[in-house]
């Protein structure tokens, strides 16, 4: 009994040994790729050539990056852009675009994802990535890095690649283009011993008291005593050794692909008839409805292509104005696009995308509002929406109004936060938008003179005498002199 | 049968409409803001759930201030005002200056005349929408039957201003304004649950 016992429940003992000896082929083992010109290759450079980004520094610009072709002409990063020129006179220097750069590393991101789930972007011009759990599926370590690098090299981006157990060794080796390999947390020490302590993070101060004890590399640090160390130069530089040798856990954040989706029907026979492929469509639209619902999230716009025999697939694009997951909806605004809109070939299969997939934000209600509202926001977005996809981007129009003393000027077609009244005279409710000119004979003035002079600020000064008239159909209208222009008079307005 | 008996009976049929001021036809209204105005009106408002036509010679005589008042007191209550296709540019200073919210404006643009009474359905069975107001070249009985049960569902004021006199029996009110010395003369040409033809002048 007491047999049978043991061997279904395994001994505590062994328990605790797998728990106390991390087993070494099971640490983690990170892979560093460095893109020393990703300043430049964001920008679409070619690298073959003198080119250069720069950005401005303390209030200065000075050059960011340089490409090779510009470095073996004398050309560093820090220098000013006259300095540049004048050692290189055909280098081109464009300015630096951080947010291009961030996309581009997204981008190379999404790559390194086919190599391992575990990619990181916190190191700058980096990319992270644990590949000790991928290793027996790309044959070894050296098969991963050259896999890695051709495909980045295919985007057009130099990759430095660096391999070792701690993030942060791996990341200061491909910095300082030392392509190594180091598997093993006992080698790591060694490979890193003769570097300079200037590769290390490290205060300017701290450097350069190191540097006068005649400390240069890091074997010399790894010699002295833990607990000198910390009392003579703080625990920022511990800290610093333990990370680089993996003695000290990291956490680093994941980098995730924005979340798309995509799913497609193959009819059994070319149809032609709405009626005929719509339930597909239906069936597609449930599926991202369900995949958003998983998600908690909902859509901006979706995109429907219908492919046809030997033809280009026609697409629909559905945007929403606010995130929607309601595949009712979707269906109904799809159907009638497709009533409107007749397809040039039978239809042979089905795509469903989206990339605008946004969180779910709740439909707030108020907790001690009573008053019955007719219908949800919900429904009324879901109006705006059908409307917006009938009539086209532009139709629905939010107008607000803008503080110009200028009449023309002193409204937009978009919402305003400022909805305030100034406390002017009446103004009438149709604007002509091309004043009409008139004879002040045919109208009989009714107010007194409102002078409007404003706008010498820019191109468009105005100095005009407004009044409110009568004309003979009865319209009321608003009138003005124009005083700039010989007295001229013009309709402005209508009083409706 | 005596007369109560008669008169449930007269109630309880749909079809039968009664003629003047028949007190047992009773809908909701919002007021004109013109006392003169909604006295004359049935149930004492512009109809909600309804179409009113307004017959204006031409555009500018004051048929808009008709209506500042009752948008202003929607948009106080939330809901929205559709302007469809207007022949001009709203200006939106005048607008505030009528003390309406102009959080709840719409301008629906609509480049096809055929869009008008699909988006004016659209927008009036929706119960956000309190008020549309377009200016379409014609519209069908068929069309404003169906704008009319729109206006019901939503309950909310369809108001037309046609090129010309349509002369369809599903308005729930139709106006004439003409412009007067001191105002605006205004008659009351339909009004549903009444027969009575009443004018007024109105200073605006």
């Amino acid at each position: 009994m007491a047999a049978t016992a043991r061997a279904l429940s395994p001994t505590p003992t062994d328990r605790v040994d797998a728990l106390v000896k991390p087993n070494a082929a099971n640490s983690p083992l990170w892979l560093c790729a460095y893109f020393p010109d990703l300043a430049l290759a964001a920008l679409h450079l070619d690298l073959g050539q003198a080119v250069a980004s720069s950005a401005l520094s303390k209030g200065q610009t000075r050059l960011y990056a340089v490409s090779e072709a510009a470095r073996q002409a004398g050309v560093e990063p820090g220098m000013a852009p006259a300095a540049a020129l004048a050692l290189c006179p055909g280098l081109s220097i464009r300015n630096r675009d951080p947010l291009a750069e961030r996309q581009a590393l997204q981008q190379l991101a999404e790559i390194a994802l086919d190599f391992s789930p575990w990619v990181s972007l916190d190191q700058t011009d980096c990319l992270l990535l644990e590949i000790r759990s991928c290793l027996t599926l790309f044959g070894g370590v050296e098969h991963l890095q050259d896999k890695l690098r051709t495909a980045l090299q295919t985007a057009r981006h130099r990759p430095l690649i660096a391999i070792s157990p701690s993030p942060t060794a791996s990341t200061l080796l491909a910095r300082l283009n030392l392509e190594t390999i180091v598997s093993d947390r006992q080698a790591l020490r060694s490979a890193l011993g003769p570097l300079p302590i200037a590769a290390l993070e490290l205060d300017d101060k701290i450097l350069h008291r190191l540097f006068r004890t005649g400390i240069r590399q890091l074997t010399d640090l790894w010699r002295l005593p833990r607990d000198g160390l910390a009392k003579r130069y703080g625990a920022v530089l511990l800290q610093q050794l333990d990370k680089l040798a993996g003695q000290q856990t990291q956490v680093l954040q994941a980098f995730h692909k924005p979340p798309s989706f995509q799913a497609s029907r193959e009819m059994p026979i070319e149809l032609e008839r709405i009626e005929h492929f719509f339930p597909a469509v239906e069936q597609l639209a449930g599926e991202f409805a369900a995949f958003l619902k998983n998600r908690d999230a909902t859509t901006l716009g979706i995109i429907l292509e219908l492919h046809h025999h030997d033809r280009p697939a026609t697409r629909l694009t559905l945007d929403f104005r606010v995130g929607n997951r309601a595949p009712k909806h979707w269906c109904s605004l799809l159907y009638e696009k497709l009533e409107r809109s007749p397809l040039p070939a039978p239809v042979l299969a089905l795509t469903l995308l989206s990339s605008a997939i946004v969180p779910f934000q709740p439909e707030r209600f108020s907790l001690f509002d009573d008053s019955e509202q007719p219908s949800s926001e919900a429904e009324w977005q879901a109006v705006l929406d059908q409307l917006q996809a009938r009539l086209g981007h532009h139709a629905l129009k939010f107008p607000g109004t803008c503080s110009d003393h200028r009449p023309e000027r002193a409204m937009t077609d978009t919402p305003s936060p400022l909805n305030a009244n100034p406390g002017l005279p009446s103004r009438p409710l149709w604007l002509l938008p091309n004043p009409d000119p008139i004879r002040i004979g045919d109208v009989h003035l009714l107010s007194a003179v409102e002078r409007i002079e404003s706008g010498w600020w820019d191109d468009q000064f105005i100095r005009r005498d407004y009044f409110i008239a009568k004309d003979t159909r009865g319209r009321k209208l608003w009138v003005y002199r124009d005083l700039n222009t010989k007295n001229q008079w013009f309709v402005h307005g209508l009083f409706g | 049968m005596n007369r109560s008996a008669l008169d449930q009976l007269l109630r309880s049929q749909a079809g039968i409409w009664r003629g003047l001021r028949s007190e047992n036809q009773v809908w909701q209204v919002i007021p004109s803001g013109f006392a003169e105005l909604d006295a004359l009106l049935p149930c004492g408002g512009w109809p909600l759930g309804g179409v009113l036509e307004i017959l204006s010679p031409c555009l500018g005589i004051g048929e808009l201030s008709l209506l500042l008042p009752a948008m202003a007191d929607l948009t106080q209550a939330k809901r929205w005002i559709a302007w469809i296709a207007p022949p001009q540019q709203v200006y939106t200073p005048a607008l505030l200056q009528a003390g309406i919210d102009l959080n709840y404006v719409l301008v629906v643009d609509c480049r096809q005349a055929a869009d008008i009474p699909w988006s004016l359905e659209k927008l009036l069975r929706n119960g956000r929408c309190g008020m549309t107001l377009a200016w379409p070249r014609r519209l069908s009985d068929h069309q404003i039957r169906r704008l009319q049960l729109a206006a019901e569902a939503g309950s909310a004021l369809a108001v037309l201003f046609p090129k010309q006199l349509n002369g369809s029996g599903y308005t729930a009110l139709r106006l004439e304004v003409r412009p007067a010395e001191t105002g605006l003369d205004l008659h009351i040409l339909k009004a549903r649950g009444s027969l009575q033809r009443a004018s007024l002048t109105l200073p605006l």
